[in-house]
């Protein structure tokens, strides 16, 4: 696997970014325990969006200039491969999101830091399709670093760490992504979740708790489903493919320097 | 969608984006009903179709029957079973912000080309690699769904069905296969092309631009910070 290193600048920029986005989630979640219910406050809202698409530009900006040409003509696929597997998943029915195959593939084959900025890029993208990918920026970025982290550690190594793994990424991603649903949306965008959120609030739940745990039901079987299906696609990329994602050569940069006259 | 506007892709992203500040900020249905009424008329009168209305619907049908289970039978003033005045309410409210976050970016879209954005993203902060990666991610999409197709209409020449069971292994991985390998050769031309090297790039015919948009781009969200501030 390949490894990105962030100058000293850059990594306080992306550790300010994370920061940021860890401090807005702690404020919202921990900080306003009876604000829950004020879903509808334009307060809540905005400093949702401030944090977590502040924090995603902050994460942006320190990664993507360190990102060699290499990684950057594959990003544009990763990007097209959350959509379509995505669609091909609601296509047949499949409960499951799929929509972050692309990310984690990029984690998998280039490390943590390709993995965050593959995954705030494709927000970013989808965004301008479906606007409302855009404020879940941030989280599409924990989905690339954690996994990349993750596989980094030896995820990838044995079934057991692959299922672990895919569970706890779930996990965080979705108490992430919890209070743009509620915060910034109201609640969710689709009616299958909506309804599981509508029980967990019969059940007397406020509506952050039911939308967090409405996405700790899907987020952990949904990441879980995507490692297996990385996993699945590494072993049967060809060696050419994988290479692609590895550094230039010292030989190779040696070989492309510009001959002077 | 015409092919040719004076309009800078990232003022009309930049106007998307301040509506979003205005339409949180201020929180109110009139307004949020306002900006649905004007992005949904501008959209139309930029792609002359109703493009960007079903675009819009598309996204938030689905939000308001989730707003209805989640907040309609939530209230105090009950109607009937599982029916509050309040809830609903709520629900109507919060879909309505919804629609108008959803108008007013789709409604920007309308009046960004991806040969424009891509040149402007280019000479803005956010450099030549985001330029890249935006134009290109936007440009592949289509050649990403034509191979979806080609795997699911070949799965079944070769008479495998392909059902929630069999869609990862037959559809997903070949599909991620055939782009990944398609387009690898793209990563060396970009590294041989000097995406790596610092500066600035020319450009023949930049995106259109001038000074008034420049500080328009500057201006409408410091306004639209400080109207809902005050």
């Amino acid at each position: 696997m390949s490894q990105i290193r962030l100058t000293p600048a850059r990594r306080a920029m992306a550790i300010a970014g994370a920061l940021l986005v860890a401090a807005t989630w702690l404020y919202l979640v921990l900080v306003r325990p009876t604000d829950w219910e004020s879903v509808g406050g334009s307060t809540e809202a905005l400093i949702t969006l401030a944090g977590y698409v502040g924090g995603a530009a902050l994460l942006l900006a320190a990664t993507l200039p360190a990102l060699p040409a290499r990684m950057i003509g594959v990003i544009p696929v990763a990007l097209v491969l959350n959509i379509v597997v995505g669609q091909i998943a609601g296509s047949v029915g499949i409960p499951l999101y799929l929509d972050s195959v692309g990310t984690i593939l990029v984690a998998a084959l280039a490390g943590p830091v390709a993995g965050l900025a593959t995954g705030t890029l494709s927000s970013v993208v989808w965004g301008l399709l479906n606007p409302a990918a855009l404020p879940f920026a941030a989280v599409a970025a924990a989905t690339g670093w954690l996994a990349g982290i993750a596989i980094e550690k030896g995820a990838f190594a044995k079934l057991w760490k692959l299922v672990v793994s895919g569970l706890l990424i779930g996990l965080i991603c979705g108490a992430l992504a919890a209070p743009v649903a509620a915060f910034v949306y109201g609640g969710t965008a689709g009616v299958g979740t909506g309804a599981v959120v509508s029980l967990f609030r019969e059940l007397g739940n406020s509506l952050l708790a039911s939308v967090t745990m409405q996405s700790f039901i899907s987020d952990p079987l949904d990441k879980l489903a995507v490692m297996a299906i990385v996993f699945a696609a590494v072993k049967a990329l060809p060696k050419k493919t994988l290479r692609s994602f590895q550094p230039a050569s010292a030989d190779e940069q040696r070989t492309e320097q510009p001959v002077h006259a | 969608m015409p092919a040719t506007t004076r309009l800078n892709p990232l003022t009309a992203l930049v106007t998307g984006l301040s509506s979003w500040i205005l339409v949180l900020g201020i929180n109110d249905w009139r307004l949020s009903l306002a900006v649905i009424a004007i992005a949904l008329a501008v959209g139309t009168w930029r792609t002359r179709n109703a493009s960007v209305l079903v675009a819009t619907a598309a996204l938030a049908l689905p939000t308001g029957l989730s707003m209805l289970l989640v907040h309609a039978p939530y209230g105090t003033e009950h109607l009937a079973p599982l029916i509050t005045g309040d809830g609903l309410l709520a629900a109507a409210e919060l879909t309505v912000r919804f629609t108008a976050l959803m108008a007013s970016l789709l409604a920007a879209a309308a009046f960004i080309t991806v040969p424009d954005l891509a040149k402007a993203l280019q000479v803005s902060v956010l450099g030549p690699k985001m330029a890249y990666i935006v134009a290109s991610a936007l440009q592949l999409l289509p050649q990403g769904r034509r191979v979806v197709d080609t795997v699911t209409d070949a799965q079944r020449l070769a008479g495998r069905r392909i059902t929630p069971r069999t869609a990862i292994p037959r559809a997903a991985v070949p599909v991620m296969k055939h782009l990944l390998t398609a387009n690898v050769e793209r990563s060396l031309a970009l590294e041989t092309a000097g995406l790596d090297l610092p500066g600035r790039r020319t450009i023949y015919r930049p995106a259109p631009d001038s000074p008034a948009q420049r500080a328009f781009r500057v201006l409408l969200p410091l306004g639209v910070i400080a109207c809902v501030l005050i």
